[in-house]
């Protein structure tokens, strides 16, 4: 590698050049073949799960045990029916897009204002703080969600949007987390 | 599609992240201005930082801090629901280690974060390789790619939970209309079978992100490295191993051990496909952790977790250490 820096563009390395890309010449169209192949195949690992549940959701359950089949024989819209007239999908969905909204807000804003305090402002300490941004990123989740949910029972916000449930750890703390650090490493690519 | 978005997506920009913070200190402040109040520049520097990073360190020390250390203090105790619990000292640790489950969990998660990794560092490195061809479609196939990575966690999981389904599953259907094997296979409620599967639909949920953290590195080699060895003869695995890889290997490490600590506590996977069973075949900390608090045994159950904490420390002590190695 350090030769070719200096070597100038003899006639020798002419013909080895046009040599070489003949010889690619053939072997591309394989090589082209097999890439499209590969991708063909990857498409379908990724797709197929995603369309086996919609071909199931299409489906009594009857058929779906009854009459297995990769394509629905009598496809019909029931279920969706059900989900949205009984089943309370709306509320379910105006819960999300309400935790959604307001978790991508707040982390948002802190998270915009510690990256640029991080990247344009000199102080001590500095580094230190954008290596505990990184490090509680990297803290197990799992190990959270006792002390989270005691501490959302304690606040007597078990059965509200704040904390549903499986707590804080669902609404409040994952979002925020990776949240943060994306983020920084966003503002600090765009400075 | 624009490539852009897709290198902007919050997984693929971390790994830049390390190293931005990491040479944070070396970055210059903007141009001093003429100072008309009392306080230096350096002062009022100071000040708007910390007033500006506060919020952040709040809602973390809030959010992470306190409870990581909380959770540590509730280990140490025989805490119940409804009931603080007095100090026990070391006794649930005792306990945990003579409980077949917990040993069960450990080889389990060991086994699960060692499989997935390997097969989503070959199946990433591989994509990344073919996505940053010239091929026609390949901006297609990287917004593809993402998908699995890009929906909601348990919704990917329940999908794997109806392939797997022993009748009227997806697998199952293909297997017996084709002929391969007849006979039906419950593949997750059999001992010998779980634990791939669960391992299967994590690596297909995972791999999106490594191919498209390699992809976006990749891209940052320059063209003249491969140019140049190609006039000298250097094959494609030459190529592959002498410049590909060196040059993103800082990448891969920091890939690596986050997918590890995210694999490591992933509950969603197990709970959806399989809550652990049968018989703890598919046990891991997170979801051993949940049904101990489930029996309101909050210091047993806590335990669990921080258990796992000495060799999540080794891992991100061990990555660090090589990455610092490399600059």
């Amino acid at each position: 590698m350090q030769a070719t820096q200096a070597t100038p563009l003899t006639v020798q390395n002419e013909k080895a050049w046009t040599k070489l890309t003949k010889k690619r010449g053939a072997r591309n169209l394989l090589s082209i073949i097999a890439v499209y192949l590969i991708m063909f195949g990857v498409a379908v690992v990724v797709i197929f799960p995603i369309y086996w549940m919609f071909t199931i959701s299409l489906k009594i359950p009857r058929e779906i045990y009854r009459l297995p089949s990769l394509i629905p024989e009598n496809p019909t819209w029931e279920n969706y029916r059900v989900l949205i007239e009984e089943k309370g999908y709306l509320t379910n969905i105006r819960n999300s897009i309400i935790v959604a909204c307001s978790v991508t807000v707040v982390s948002l804003l802190v998270s915009s204002f510690a990256a640029y305090s991080i990247v344009r402002f000199k102080y001590r300490f500095r580094g230190l703080v954008g290596r505990i941004i990184l490090l509680t990123y990297l803290t197990p989740g799992s190990l959270l969600f006792i002390p989270l949910s005691i501490v959302v029972a304690r606040l007597h916000m078990g059965n509200s949007l704040w904390g549903p449930d499986r707590a804080l750890h669902d609404v409040l703390d994952p979002p925020l987390r990776p949240g943060c650090s994306p983020a920084t490493s966003v503002a600090c690519r765009q400075t | 599609v624009c490539p852009d978005l897709l290198l902007s997506h919050p997984g693929a920009a971390l790994p830049a992240t390390l190293e931005i913070e990491m040479s944070v200190a070396a970055n210059q402040g903007p141009p001093v201005a003429p100072s008309t109040s009392r306080l230096s520049w350096s002062t009022r520097q100071a000040i708007t930082g910390w007033l500006l990073v506060i919020p952040g360190l709040f809602l973390l020390l809030g959010l992470v801090a306190y409870p990581f250390f909380f959770a540590i203090a509730i280990a140490f105790t025989d805490r119940v629901v409804g009931q603080a619990g007095s100090w026990v000292g070391l006794d649930n640790f005792r306990y945990l280690a003579k409980n077949p489950s917990f040993i069960k969990t450990i080889q389990n998660t060991i086994i699960m974060v060692v499989v997935s990794d390997v097969l989503k560092l070959v199946i990433g490195l591989g994509l990344a390789m073919l996505l940053n061809q010239a091929v026609r479609g390949r901006g297609l196939m990287r917004a593809l790619i993402m998908l699995p990575w890009a929906m909601p966690g348990f919704v990917a999981f329940l999908v794997w939970k109806l392939l797997f389904m022993p009748i009227g599953g997806a697998f199952n259907l293909i297997l017996t209309d084709t002929g391969i094997h007849t006979e039906i296979i419950d593949y997750l409620g059999e001992k010998s079978t779980a634990l791939p599967a669960v391992i299967m639909a994590t690596t297909w949920r995972g791999f999106p992100f490594w191919a498209i953290s390699f992809l976006a590195a990749m891209q940052g080699v320059p063209n003249e490295l491969y140019e140049a060895a190609k006039v000298d003869g250097a094959s494609a695995w030459q190529r592959f191993w002498d410049i590909t890889l060196p040059s993103i290997k800082p990448v891969i490490l920091v890939v690596t051990l986050m997918s590890s600590i995210w694999t490591a506590n992933s509950f969603e996977n197990i709970w959806i496909m399989t809550q652990g069973g049968p018989s703890d075949a598919t046990m891991v900390f997170p979801v051993l952790a949940y049904f101990g608090m489930q029996t309101q045994r909050l210091g047993e159950a806590a335990a669990v977790s921080v258990a796992m904490i000495p060799a999540l420390l080794i891992l991100v002590f061990f990555v660090t250490w090589l990455i610092q190695k490399e600059d």
